[in-house]
């Protein structure tokens, strides 16, 4: 049995050193780039989300290097997620692609008892015990914090850098030895190395540096080729930003702080007072924040055709006058050039930085 | 002592050079066609006749080539081209609190209070409401772009088009031109249509307030100044230089980053239009990204390059974005 998934950020990592642990073959998809869209966007219906496309490249680059099974997330969730799995299944087969899928449904569709039945399927062929299965999900949880607290570091820090590609290319580094690492343990160790060389980039606390926080669809804020390598882009040019949705934060609510969660999805903000789906809710209370919190900007990112976060954009392009909170939205599709989004990025960025001497200095 | 302006945009390549008060001095207006190089080359040919390369005490770049004219040029400045628009509205005249421009492949609103960008919009998807799609139908036509403006005034029919897409907006005018209506009132619901989707598209939600300027190459046209007016029901004002407004912006900017940089110049002198410059793009397959690589060549030496994801081609040249 060799299993496969659809790339999300850098879950890639954590699976596959999972799958080192445990003796299990897996097949990682080769990285996404515009050839995995552009195979994708080939057998998938043309007013799909941009994430179903690129996941349909990946499924098929996967299978094509010999995988036979298919594990995935699926939701509940009123966004088109939720017809993701039986969806791309049937395109799939359709095209000759055959492979058995586990699809991790929510618990409220499938109980819990199913939903580990499923979880543990996906293991079957390991040669250690279910003991050893449940101490290497454990470890590689706090791998995955890991990795996304350096992140954090870098996206805190880049701004006062002396020269902020140093930040980026550690952070590629870093990611690359810990996906090569031929165990866990050693992984902690290469991150051990990095949280100490971090600390050691030239910063140059003096500047001022534009603070942003990027919201918006969990597809498009955590794989990065569905947002055209937009944190790359802020790192290079200087500026500080900070982001909440992330792998480790969508595994702390939907598994270990489901009652948390429970009671965040119940609170009220005032602007948009109901989950209506995917994260629209956390996406308005997130320019609140930012608000708050002292940040110059908000970024919201999308994909084309999302239905949560495009009801999330009517709400904020009103509040936002209102908290007084700037918000460039980006909506991403298939179009590659990215001379349109880097225009609307630059000059936004400049905006702040315009308003920010403006009202420090007083020009 | 002068500063210049470079943007290129889809359509056209604009070079402006202002003297140290910041007055247009020279003000050049060439199509692009496609190949921003050559139109680069050709304006500074223009200006390398009047000017020696002393002359020159900074460079600023703006449009959506702005990176090849800078890796040409040795720019000081390189800056998107809502910045530029805005900082030479500005300039103009402080009390500008609203800019619409319409350029060959793009068209935004700028929304600026005391002299500072505030809001801003910029056109998604779709042609509708571009220079180029007026300059589609003014072919289809058969009448010249400069004479769209004054024909449509004579106009005394109101016909309405459909100005959310340039192919219902098309399918639209043949109906109607078919019908028998007059290529006045034709042109005249054109503008219209064009600057009704503008102003529901991108100034959706915006407070357009006194003054407002009209710059870009559109603005040319009469038609859609009194479309935009009528619609508003404001005065729509036409800036003197309206055609080469972002270039001026970035020649006001090269002249405050030489300013900072105690007066120094990145620029190479008007020698560089000796040597021949071409560009080459090639897949790097050095990792799966597989970026679309661009390298600029100046003499089969490189100046520029852009497009890598990793930046180790960027590392080895000097041209790299800056905010």
């Amino acid at each position: 049995m060799k299993i496969t998934f659809p790339h999300f950020g850098d879950a890639y990592i954590a699976i596959s050193l999972v799958c080192k642990e445990m003796d299990v073959e897996c097949v990682v998809p080769p990285l996404n780039n515009i050839a995995t869209l552009e195979r994708g966007t080939k057998y998938s219906p043309e007013d799909i989300c941009l994430p179903f496309k690129v996941m349909v490249g990946n499924l098929m680059n996967s299978i094509d290097n010999g995988a036979d099974t298919v594990a995935m997330v699926s939701s509940d969730g009123q966004c088109r997620l939720g017809e993701y799995g039986e969806l791309l299944k049937s395109i799939l087969d359709k095209n000759g692609y055959h492979a058995r899928w586990i699809l991790l449904d929510a618990v409220g569709d499938i109980g819990i008892k199913e939903l580990l039945k499923r979880g543990e399927s996906i293991w079957e062929g390991r040669k250690k015990s279910g003991l050893e299965l449940l101490k290497a999900l454990k470890d590689i949880y706090k791998v995955i914090k890991s990795i996304e607290h350096l992140e954090e570091k870098v996206h805190e820090l880049c701004g006062y850098a002396v020269n902020p590609s140093d930040f980026k290319r550690i952070l590629y580094d870093c990611k690359s030895k810990v996906f090569n690492s031929k165990s866990i343990a050693e992984a902690n160790t290469v991150l051990e190395n990095y949280h100490k060389k971090i600390n050691k980039i030239p910063l140059n606390r003096e500047k001022n540096p534009v603070k942003v926080v990027l919201t918006g669809e969990i597809y498009s804020l955590i794989e990065p080729f569905a947002n055209q390598y937009l944190e790359d882009k802020l790192i290079d040019m200087g500026v500080c930003f900070s982001k909440k949705i992330t792998i480790g934060w969508w595994l702390d609510t939907t598994i270990t702080g489901h009652f948390k969660r429970m009671r965040e999805i119940k609170r009220k903000n005032g602007y948009l007072n109901y989950a209506i789906g995917g994260y629209a809710k956390d996406t308005v209370e997130e320019v609140i924040e930012a608000k708050t919190k002292d940040y110059d900007g908000v970024i919201q990112l999308l994909p084309l055709g999302c239905m949560p976060e495009i009801v999330a954009k009517s709400i904020i392009s009103e509040m936002s006058k209102e908290i007084g909170m700037k918000v460039l939205t980006i909506v991403f599709d298939e179009m590659n050039g990215e001379a349109g989004y880097m225009t609307r990025i630059e000059a936004f960025i400049d905006m702040l930085q315009r308003r920010k001497q403006y009202v420090l200095y007083g020009h | 002592m002068y500063y210049m302006g470079i943007d290129v945009g889809s359509v056209s390549t604009d070079v402006v050079l202002l003297d140290k008060g910041l007055n247009v001095v020279e003000e050049i207006y060439l199509k692009t066609q496609g190949s921003p190089i050559q139109s680069v080359y050709e304006a500074m040919k223009i200006v390398r006749d009047k000017y020696d390369s002393k002359q020159i005490s900074g460079v600023g770049t703006t449009g959506s080539g702005r990176m090849i004219a800078a890796a040409i040029t040795g720019a000081d400045v390189i800056k998107n081209e809502i910045t530029t628009h805005a900082i030479a509205a500005s300039h103009t005249d402080p009390d500008v609190k609203t800019i619409l421009e319409i350029g060959g492949q793009d068209s935004k609103i700028i929304i600026l209070r005391d002299g500072i960008i505030s809001d801003f919009a910029m056109n998604t998807v779709g042609a509708a409401g571009t220079g180029s799609f007026l300059d589609r139908q003014a072919e289809r036509l058969g009448i010249e772009i400069d004479d769209l403006g004054k024909l449509a005034l004579k106009s005394e029919v109101q016909v309405r088009i459909a100005g959310r897409c340039a192919v219902f907006a098309e399918s639209d005018i043949i109906h109607k031109q078919q019908l028998g209506y007059s290529k006045e009132d034709l042109i005249a619901g054109l503008c219209q249509a064009l600057a009704r989707n503008f102003l529901s598209n991108l100034g959706k939600g915006k407070e357009i307030q006194d003054k407002i300027y009209f710059q870009g190459g559109v603005a040319a046209n009469l038609g859609i100044k009194k479309a935009f007016e009528d619609l508003l029901q404001k005065e729509v004002i036409v800036p003197k230089h309206f055609k080469v407004m972002g270039s001026v912006g970035a020649a006001i900017l090269a002249k405050e980053a030489v300013e900072k940089n105690g007066g120094m110049t990145s620029f190479k002198g008007f020698d560089i239009l000796n040597a021949k410059t071409h560009a080459r793009s090639f897949e790097c397959n050095d990792c799966p990204n597989h970026c679309e690589v661009v390298m600029i060549y100046s003499n089969n030496q490189r100046i520029g390059c852009f497009s890598d994801r990793c930046g180790k081609y960027q590392n080895q040249t000097d041209v790299r974005f800056k905010v």
